[in-house]
């Protein structure tokens, strides 16, 4: 994923969001202002550089903590709705759930995931 | 059924304590990530895409009712109300929670299970021929040689970092049902020509993934006693020689290849002269004592037709239909065995729900002596149905959702999670399943097709065995869609070839049609009785290469 989550010059392809898994239960979860979230729409977003780095610092920070695993940028774009959208289709099928299975996963959990 | 002794269940619960430790030692903080890691893969715990993934080992794919209504209860309490079967005769959760793996593996103890060497650079769990002890071209059933590896391996103190992982396959029978030449070892068991004794074909590196290889025959016949030297002089050669400086070129297809077969023969008998055979084969008594497990299950002397099924089958279509494509001829007289498909049109291959499970479980306790197995296409057997039951077995496999008559047909789609859960996966698998088996879910249009095997991989790993289906179907990424290739003629039998590409590769809604193009070129040129495989090797590539290029030219327009 390095590939498609990075520029030639430094930093992620921005908006991004910062994700990772749960620690005790394995779930995705999403950085927000005020912790981590399961919910995808609530996930944090950053449009700058510096935020970014800000998302990265506190992600890492959680691993280091033994709350998260694997803390990673997620190039999203914003929806009509304000919600961000992961752009590549990895990220996509990580947000919202197995796509042959819509009673399952986060597009079952919180609706217009 | 193999039974666990004292030592075996000691074993797996100290093994269970262990890791319930670890895993409270990662959740308190005290071990990083990085050292937990290898030790959750040793227990066959992965991080996949959603969440954790646990492998659970059913060895040489053989299962008791209890074992199976024991996952169901796993499936409902601790998952998502469902588990996956794997082509390694496995069976994954897909959505554990860590902080429950050690309660789950202690409910996998009770009933004799574990997910030991299910992951990781070791000697995974052992696979066998589903119809062990069953066919009628067996020389011996294969699962007392499985079990008696199992054990070796198990905790092996030479073996356990291997350069790569190392994945074994043993068949009983003449016709090869468990892909033992795409193995990193494959054993055959078979009878000297001349003095009638049994011992084995050792077949080395072969192997899928991004190199595929067919296994080389490193010994045509190795006495039955000596397996386990033998075995150990072969795994010394790889643990010292394997490469261990590019994970890619670590199995030992690699270094079979790259030395050559004779010199890596050359290299196992010398070592194998410098071991001191006696202290590492199985004392026979333990062999026997192994092999006792295996003794068939108490038949009732029946003639070999059963009336009673003949009559029922000429009055219900459905059911002839159903045991035209499922039964499997069984050595006993008046017995049966049945493939029961995890393929029904639009479901998800290999998946089965707790209900279903528990349905299934209670059938095989009533119809099957209790036995059940798993085939490394990601079915069910019921291994010993008595002919005159079966038309009983067929109403409540239906009842129960599970009587789809497609084994070996076009439908009976081999298909790994893909990028629907894995995290290695470019592609996903599942989906491109679901449409083709849409596209032809007419019965009697598959019967008529007749027997082939899509194979279908979402990345090069290749779980899905791409290489050897009769057509293979590879998805990766390309310019950030998913984009499949189609390759044809691949083979995983004793006739064991790798597909070829057909062309360049395709987009996901396009999979369905150019599959059709394949199929519709076979029926054209099929002669009288041949299966789809046999006209692909008489005609060659080149038709369908033509075929496939016109599919290709219409979706440009």
């Amino acid at each position: 994923m390095a590939e498609a989550t990075t520029r030639k010059t430094r930093g992620p392809v921005l908006p991004v969001v910062l994700s990772a898994n749960d620690l005790f239960v394995g779930e995705v979860v999403y950085l927000t202002e005020d912790g981590w979230t399961a919910d995808p729409r609530r996930a944090l977003v950053a449009h700058d550089e510096a935020a970014a780095a800000r998302l990265e610092e506190r992600g890492v920070a959680a691993a280091r903590e033994n709350r998260v695993v694997d803390p990673y940028f997620v190039p999203v774009t914003i929806d009509g709705d304000g919600v961000p959208q992961a752009r590549h289709i990895r990220e996509a099928i990580r947000q919202r759930g197995p796509t042959i299975h819509p009673d399952i996963g986060k597009q079952a959990d919180f609706k217009a995931a | 059924m193999y039974r666990y002794d004292e030592f075996d269940a000691r074993f797996v619960r100290e093994r269970v304590a262990e890791f319930a430790g670890q895993v409270a030692r990662r959740l308190d903080g005290s071990l990083t990530e990085d050292e937990f890691k290898p030790l959750r893969l040793k227990n066959g715990l992965y991080l996949q895409l959603h969440a954790y993934m646990l492998r659970i080992a059913v060895p040489y794919g053989t299962l008791s009712s209890r074992q199976l209504r024991q996952l169901a209860h796993i499936a409902e309490t601790y998952d998502k109300g469902y588990g996956h079967f794997t082509t390694r005769q496995n069976l994954q959760f897909n959505w554990p929670k860590l902080k429950d793996v050690p309660e789950i593996l202690g409910l996998l103890a009770d009933v004799e299970m574990h997910c030991i060497q299910t992951s990781g650079n070791c000697i995974r769990n052992v696979t066998a021929d589903q119809f062990a002890g069953v066919a009628a071209d067996e020389v011996e059933d294969p699962r007392p040689t499985a079990e008696l590896i199992r054990q070796w391996s198990s905790l092996h103190p030479e073996f356990g970092w291997l350069p790569r992982k190392f994945k074994v396959a043993v068949t009983g029978a003449e016709h090869d049902r468990a892909a033992i030449k795409v193995h990193d070892l494959g054993l055959k068991l078979k009878r000297h020509p001349d003095t009638g004794e049994i011992g084995y074909e050792v077949v080395v590196g072969g192997g899928l993934g991004r190199t595929p290889m067919i296994g080389k025959v490193i010994r045509d016949f190795l006495p039955r006693a000596e397996l386990l030297a033998y075995l150990e002089a072969v795994m010394r050669v790889y643990n010292s020689e394997g490469r261990r400086d590019n994970k890619f070129k670590a199995r030992v297809k690699i270094l079979v290849h790259e030395i050559g077969a004779e010199e890596f023969v050359r290299r196992v008998e010398e070592e194998y002269a410098k071991l001191d055979g006696p202290t590492v084969n199985a004392p026979v008594e333990e062999v026997e004592r192994i092999a006792a497990y295996f003794a068939p299950p108490a038949y009732e002397a029946l003639p070999s037709v059963s009336i009673l099924l003949d009559q029922a089958r000429a009055a219900a279509p459905a059911l002839d239909a159903f045991v035209r494509q499922n039964a499997f001829p069984h050595r006993q007289p008046g017995y049966v065995a049945l493939t029961v498909s995890l393929k029904p049109v639009g479901g998800v291959p290999g998946d089965m729900t707790a209900d279903e499970m528990r349905a299934f479980a209670d059938i095989a306790e009533r119809y099957s002596f209790d036995e059940l197995r798993v085939t490394h296409a990601q079915n069910l057997v019921l291994p010993h149905v008595r002919q005159d039951e079966v038309p009983e077995v067929f109403a409540a496999l239906k009842a129960a959702g599970l009587a789809t008559a497609n084994a070996g047909l076009v439908t009976d789609i081999i298909a790994c999670p893909g990028l629907d859960y894995c995290a290695l996966a470019t592609a996903r698998s599942i989906p491109i399943a679901q449409e083709i088996a849409r596209e032809f879910s007419d019965e009697a249009e598959q019967r008529d097709i007749g027997p082939l095997q899509i194979k279908i991989s979402g990345c090069i790993n290749a779980c899905g065995h791409h290489h050897v289906g009769h057509i293979g179907i590879l998805g990766l990424e390309k310019n950030g869609r998913e984009n499949y290739q189609i390759t044809l003629g691949g083979d995983a039998t004793e006739n064991a070839a790798l597909g070829e590409r057909l062309g360049p590769g395709i987009d996901a809604e396009a999979v369905p049609g150019a599959i059709r193009a394949i199929v519709s070129t076979y029926l054209e040129r099929r002669q009288h009785g041949e299966a789809f495989i046999e006209t692909v090797r008489r005609a060659g590539l080149d038709p369908f290469k033509t075929a496939f290029a016109e599919v290709i030219r219409e979706a440009a327009e």
